[in-house]
C-alpha cells in the first residue's frame, strides 16, 4: 500500500464560522511506526494570489515517540481547536485568503509527506460577484 | 504540497505554486541536474547559470540544492531582490552553521563591486565553491545557459494543471507566451489572470 495521509472533518459541508469547533480527526496508511519519525498537525490560514505568500498557524500539535515507543499513525488521531474571529476566508482575484488544516509527516531517511485540506471561515461574499 | 482541493479555490498558477523550487527545471533533452554538478566539479564548484528574466535560473539554482547535497556539497542560498548592492549581514557565519560547502546566489548582477569581491574572497578563503545566477556574464565559468520555448511553457503548465480543461487551453499558453516575450514568470502571471477569469465566468 502506497503511504498516504487521511484528515477528515466531522463537518462535511466544511464551513465554519469564528468561535466554532473545528474537529475532526487523521490517520496514517501504509506507513509502519518504525518508519514514522513525527507528525505535525497544523490548522493555519496563507494567502494566495501574485504576490509573496503570507501565513499564520492557529493550532499546532506534534506527534512523536514517547518512552521510546513508536508513535502509531494508522490509528485514527482525534483534534480540535476553537475557530478565531479573523481572518476570515476571502476569494479575492489579486490576493485569497484560505484556511486548512494540514498534516505533516516525517519519515526515516528525511522523507516527508503531507497533505492539507481546505475549508471556510466566515461568510465573506466573492467580492466579484458583489461586483456585479 | 498535496490538496484535496474539493472545497479548495486555489488558482495554480498563484505564487506558492510557481516559486522557484515549487516547480521542477525541465532540462533540454539529454541534460539533467546531475550532469550539471559533474560540470561544476569539473569547473572547480565555480559556475555562473545566465539567462534573460523569466527563463527558470531561480528554478534551476533552486532544484541542484539536493542533489549538491547528496553529492557532499551542502550550500546555502543568498536570494537578492531589486537593488540589494549587499548579501545579508553575516552571511559567512550562517554558511558555516548551515555547514555549507558551496554559496548560491540568485540574481549575482545585484551586488556592487565590492559586494562581488569580498563574496568570492570569503568563498576563497573557506574552499567553498561559489555558483551563482546573473542576466548576462559576471566573469565566472558558465555552467549553463538557461533559454525558453513554447515547449517548455507548455510542460510548465501541463505540471501545474494536469487536469486542464477548456480553463486554459494550449492556444491562450501559446498566445501568453509570445506576449511575455519568452519570460515564463511573465507568462504565468498573464495565466493567473486567465484562471480567475475563467473560473469565475465558469
Amino acid at each position: 500500500m502506497n503511504p498516504r495521509i487521511k484528515i477528515s472533518l466531522d463537518e462535511p459541508a466544511r464551513s465554519y464560522q469564528p468561535g466554532d469547533v473545528l474537529a475532526g480527526q487523521f490517520s496514517l496508511e501504509g506507513i509502519a511506526p518504525e518508519e514514522l519519525r513525527s507528525v505535525e498537525l497544523s490548522v493555519l490560514w496563507h494567502t494566495e494570489g501574485k504576490g509573496e505568500e503570507d501565513m499564520s498557524v492557529h493550532f499546532f500539535e506534534r506527534l512523536d515517540s514517547q518512552n521510546g515507543e513508536p508513535f502509531d499513525g494508522r490509528q485514527p488521531r482525534r483534534f480540535s481547536t476553537v475557530l478565531p474571529n479573523s481572518p476570515l476566508t476571502y476569494g479575492g482575484f489579486i490576493v485569497k485568503i484560505c484556511w486548512c488544516v494540514r498534516v505533516r509527516a516525517f519519515l526515516a531517511r528525511g522523507k516527508e509527506l503531507s497533505l492539507e485540506v481546505p475549508f471556510r471561515l466566515g461568510t465573506v461574499p466573492n467580492p466579484r460577484r458583489v461586483a456585479t | 504540497m498535496p490538496r484535496d482541493e474539493r472545497f479548495s479555490s486555489s488558482n495554480p498558477f498563484s505564487t506558492r505554486f510557481v516559486r522557484p523550487g515549487a516547480i521542477p527545471y525541465h532540462f533540454p533533452a539529454g541534460q539533467c541536474a546531475a550532469d550539471l554538478i559533474s560540470k561544476l566539479a569539473a569547473l572547480g564548484w565555480r559556475g555562473q547559470i545566465i539567462g534573460p528574466h523569466g527563463s527558470g535560473k531561480s528554478t534551476l539554482i533552486a532544484k541542484l540544492v539536493e542533489p549538491l547535497a547528496l553529492r557532499g556539497r551542502p550550500s546555502w542560498m543568498i536570494c537578492l531582490r531589486d537593488g540589494q548592492r549587499r548579501p545579508p549581514f553575516d552571511w559567512i557565519g550562517q554558511a558555516e552553521h548551515a555547514g555549507a560547502r558551496l554559496i548560491l546566489v540568485d540574481g549575482y548582477e545585484q551586488l556592487g563591486c565590492w559586494s562581488r569581491f569580498w563574496l568570492k574572497a570569503g568563498c576563497r578563503q573557506r574552499g567553498w565553491g561559489l555558483l551563482v545566477t546573473a542576466h548576462r556574464d559576471v566573469g565566472l565559468p558558465t555552467l549553463f545557459e538557461t533559454t525558453t520555448s513554447v515547449q517548455t511553457a507548455e510542460a510548465v503548465v501541463e505540471h501545474l494543471l494536469p487536469r486542464r480543461g477548456t480553463m486554459i487551453s494550449r492556444q491562450m499558453v501559446t498566445e501568453s507566451f509570445a506576449a511575455a516575450h519568452g519570460n515564463l514568470r511573465e507568462m504565468l502571471f498573464a495565466l493567473y489572470d486567465h484562471y480567475e477569469n475563467s473560473s469565475e465566468s465558469g
